[in-house]
């Protein structure tokens, strides 16, 4: 057993309807990816210095980076960017 | 046909744009039932063709001026759909050009459609498409791949001169692959993403999918460059600069005589048991090849490539439960019809606008970011992907370029799709390390199995050196036999350019 979740919360929490037939069908999906997902449970890397595409890449000098992505990174270490259009920020949130 | 062909064609007057768009919207009507490489044919595309003439009549072509192109359709177009192949975004129209698109039409290059892939560019087939399943060239039967399957496969068959596509996990690079073209994933900021339907927003990328590595590289300067709507884009001048300080050796030409001083690495990981043999022995003979044009070749570890499938799930997924949570029918697209509250609308209009494989990346994504299991999934994803992204940095210190197969195995039939969703993740082996590091990466042909289907070979360079692996890619083209898919005899039959 994978899913440590609740399958009728999950699908709640992502907002999607689904009838009891689709759960059933979700949720044997949902064990056989969470088999490969739990394979890192058992491996421990270092914290890298810089995990991911994140502006951190960018020339020391470049222009138009601003202070406010710094301190998004600096706040949000899981942050991830969205900057396509109205120069908004889709971050994957904790999900409480 | 490749673009400079085509260029000196419509140059010379040996041709005219309008012309050459009609050769190919005839190709398409005619040929693209066998294919479904199409979601929309651009009825526009004439006009834009008589537009292009006009400036090549008055001595000022650019490179695509003229060029009929395919754009994958999840990048967005003012005069055409772009549905992401969802029912979600059936019949949306952007009110805003994608900035790769308003390049291409700065240089008045002819849009002929869109292109069909996997539903907000999830998947490896092209065939979880609310509306059509496309079909590899080289045999019906098969899968082209995905999740830019109808770009690869509508260049492969002579649908369209060239294709955009995007790349996240491998999207570019495995259908090239498997079509028999050749697909360059930049690398991650050379190319802006305004306007492209956000999947994984640390990992997207859009590229050229063409005939060979030169066209390639002639889209990939149309569209590169700094863009004030993507801040995670770069400028040329910045490029070069962070490109110089990595490395020194991008600027050894290659040629077929003189890969003196060139090395390269063989990835040790993915030449593995999981490589059928046929894939494995073409991969090794084109690293052969490049051995006798002077190049020195030896087996490099990357030991965190055996953990890179679930970090890319865990990540992309994590970020598209986000991305998509837009889709709530109140924005955009579809909406369900008489719901009883607010939250049954969204629900509901999730629930009838995303297919499976969408629902499935969701709950998997959420599941990742749940309080509990964040730190166990998404923040280990992270700094495995962290510890990848040194390997592979520690690797560019003695190679100049990795070699390894795109994909474990060439194009698999359309009726032997795993049930086994995790199965079909992890054939996605060769492709995800190179986004999770931002690194750009490319596949070209490299041999052909027994039954005649494509085998690429994917080069992945480091950062910025996009230049050095089309070029490296391109002195192997010269030499290397390529094949047409079988369509294209009957195609010539019916008269060629």
């Amino acid at each position: 057993m994978h899913v440590h979740y609740d399958i009728e919360k999950l699908a709640s929490l992502s907002k999607i309807d689904f009838s009891a037939e689709e759960l059933r069908a979700m949720e044997k999906d949902m064990e056989s990816i969470m088999a490969l997902m739990d394979s890192i449970k058992g491996v421990n890397p270092p914290p890298a210095a810089n995990p991911g595409n994140r502006p951190d890449d960018r020339p020391d000098d470049c222009p138009g980076e601003s202070a406010r992505l710094s301190e998004l990174r600096a706040d949000t270490p899981a942050a991830s960017l969205d900057l396509r259009g109205r120069g908004e920020f889709i971050i994957p949130r904790i999900i409480e | 046909m490749n673009i400079r062909k085509l260029r000196g064609m419509l140059d010379s007057r040996v041709i005219s744009a309008a012309e050459l768009t009609k050769f190919f919207l005839s190709r398409i009507e005619t040929w693209d039932q066998n294919i479904g490489a199409f979601l929309h044919v651009n009825e526009h595309a004439l006009e834009a063709a008589e537009k292009a003439q006009k400036r090549i009549d008055a001595g000022d072509p650019q490179p695509l001026t003229g060029i009929p192109l395919g754009l994958k359709d999840n990048l967005c177009t003012t005069d055409m759909p772009t549905t992401c192949a969802s029912k979600m975004l059936e019949h949306y129209r952007p009110p805003y050009d994608a900035a790769v698109v308003a390049k291409l039409r700065a240089q008045d290059a002819v849009f002929l459609g869109k292109l069909n892939m996997d539903e907000f560019a999830m998947g490896a087939t092209t065939q979880t498409s609310y509306y059509q399943k496309t079909r590899n060239p080289f045999d019906e039967s098969r899968v082209p791949g995905g999740s830019s399957g109808g770009s690869a496969a509508a260049v492969s068959a002579g649908l369209c001169a060239a294709a955009l596509g995007s790349d996240t996990g491998g999207s570019i690079r495995q259908p090239a692959s498997f079509c028999g073209v050749t697909g360059h994933r930049p690398t991650y900021g050379a190319v802006s993403r305004y306007g492209c339907v956000a999947f994984a927003s640390s990992l997207d990328q859009i590229g050229p999918i063409a005939a060979c590595a030169a066209d390639c590289e002639l889209l990939l300067q149309a569209v590169a460059g700094r863009d004030e709507h993507d801040q995670t884009s770069f400028r040329a001048d910045q490029r070069n600069r962070v490109r110089n300080r990595v490395r020194n050796r991008s600027e050894i030409k290659t040629n077929a005589a003189s890969l003196q001083g060139v090395k390269l690495g063989l990835i040790e990981e993915l030449l593995g048991e999981n490589v059928a043999e046929e894939t494995r022995r073409a991969v090794l003979h084109a690293a052969a090849w490049y051995e006798n044009a002077g190049a020195v070749v030896e087996t490099v570890s990357l030991p965190a490539l055996d953990y890179a499938v679930p970090a890319y799930y865990l990540i992309s997924s994590a970020e598209a439960s986000a991305n998509l949570s837009r889709f709530d029918g109140v924005r955009y697209g579809h909406r369900t019809e008489k719901p009883a509250h607010y939250e049954e609308l969204i629900a509901k209009t999730r629930a009838e606008g995303f297919g499976w494989e969408v629902k499935r990346r969701v709950l998997l994504g959420s599941y990742a970011l749940c309080s509990g299991y964040y730190d166990d999934y998404y923040m280990k994803a992270v700094r495995l992907a962290g510890a990848l992204r040194e390997q592979y940095a520690r690797a560019f210190e003695t190679y100049d370029a990795l070699l390894s197969p795109a994909s474990p195995t060439a194009a698999f039939p359309k009726d032997n799709i795993p049930d086994d969703p995790a199965q079909l993740y992890l054939a996605d082996v060769c492709t995800v390390s190179a986004p999770l590091a931002g690194l750009p990466s490319l596949s070209t042909p490299c041999g052909y199995t027994a039954k005649g289907l494509p085998i690429g070979l994917m080069i992945t360079g480091a950062r910025w050196a996009d230049h050095w692996i089309l070029s490296l890619a391109d002195c192997f083209e010269q030499s290397f036999d390529r094949r047409d898919p079988p369509m294209a005899a009957e195609m010539q039959k019916e008269g060629g350019l």
